[in-house]
């Protein structure tokens, strides 16, 4: 199970993302204004930040001691900026970002009693591939933060850890988790 | 040679408002490019020349076909049948943020850690090349390469790179054949 990582420090940014033909974003305002209740809506969400933990090499040994992180930002924040639903509505609804694409970025950015330390690998925390929009409509890529692979040699002890994650997504209004096929007639 | 890539990632998007088909060459792009490299460059010793500083610059070569090609499909952008004759190139305009850290390190050969070991990046820099499109017209800054220059300091072995690149530009097709 990943390490959760407390941030200490974060920002975002949050602004309309052009969007393929056919999902057209055209108002009654004119072309090029943003819709912010059309779902189909593209949006290019930023999230930096910094944060603090703990991981400790083995003393006793000359080997790597590897382990995952997890940092999960807060997008409810951005989200609630620019949605014109609310940050959570009827019946546990909350807003979420469903992904398109992603470019997550991670750096060690404290380590004490530096013996080694690497950072190997990020990806996207999984996904949650049940998750239902308030209609009913499947979401299955729904941000959930990122994992992040790191290693320390003997005495090393990372402290920090830093994030700069880039996604392309749109914006859903989160059902209740499915956590079971419906059963069968 | 280019540093082995262990795991990318990349996000396209139109920096402006899509332009209509007639206009698509001329669409302007933001491209992120992120992702850890292994590297290997060790200071020269306890004793070493230079007070026991190495410098060495790194070429990064980052995947750029795969966003491109995302981006014309997904976007619909009209474009050459891609191939040899037409293959899709990123032309950097005057803007881009690159960025680049070391991502991991230790203390080579020994079971200590040396407190005069050191390490550091020095510089990070977009490499461009020059040359023409398939239809003849010039593209003077396609994106070549991230370099990447480093510093390691007696027993310290730098073994990790990362980067995160933002670039903007326009999607250009080079007869490559």
């Amino acid at each position: 199970m990943a390490i959760p990582v407390n941030l200490t420090g974060q920002n975002w940014l949050i602004t309309p993302a052009a969007n393929p033909p056919g999902t057209a974003t055209v108002t009654a305002a004119g072309a090029g204004v943003v819709n912010r209740g059309n779902p189909d809506q593209l949006w290019l969400l930023v999230l930096t930040g910094v944060g603090t933990l703990e991981f400790a090499g083995n003393t006793g040994t000359n080997d790597w001691l590897s382990e995952t992180v997890r940092i999960v930002p807060d997008v409810l924040a951005p989200l609630a900026s620019v949605s014109s639903s609310p940050v959570l509505g009827l019946a546990g609804t909350q807003l979420a970002f469903n992904l398109v694409l992603w470019a997550p970025f991670a750096a060690i950015s404290g380590v004490a009693g530096n013996d080694g330390f690497a950072l190997s690998d990020w990806r996207p925390t999984p996904f949650i591939p049940t998750l239902l929009d308030s209609s009913g409509k499947s979401v299955p890529q729904v941000f959930q933060g990122i994992d992040v692979d790191l290693g320390v040699l003997r005495t090393s002890v990372i402290t920090g850890v830093s994030y700069n994650i880039t996604l392309l997504g749109r914006i859903v209004q989160l059902g209740k988790p499915v956590f079971a096929p419906p059963a069968s007639r | 040679m280019a540093l082995d890539i262990i795991g990318q990632n990349w996000l396209i998007v139109p920096a402006t408002p899509l332009l209509p088909a007639s206009e698509s060459s001329n669409q302007e792009w933001l491209l992120t490019l992120t992702g850890v490299c292994e590297a290997t460059l060790t200071g020269t010793g306890l004793e070493g020349a230079n007070n026991g500083w190495r410098t060495q610059s790194f070429p990064i070569v980052p995947d750029v076909q795969s966003p491109l090609k995302f981006a014309l499909n997904f976007y619909g952008i009209p474009h050459p049948v891609l191939g040899p004759g037409a293959l899709p190139v990123f032309n950097l305009g005057p803007d881009s943020a690159p960025f680049a850290t070391v991502s991991g390190e230790f203390n080579g050969g020994v079971d200590f850690a040396d407190p005069e070991s050191a390490f550091a990046p020095t510089s990070w820099e977009v490499g461009t090349a020059q040359s023409t499109d398939y239809q003849g017209n010039p593209a003077n800054q396609v994106f070549d390469e991230l370099s990447v220059t480093l510093n390691a300091r007696r027993l310290d072995s730098i073994n990790r790179v990362s980067y995160n690149l933002t670039l903007r530009g326009q999607i250009v097709f080079l007869n490559e054949s």
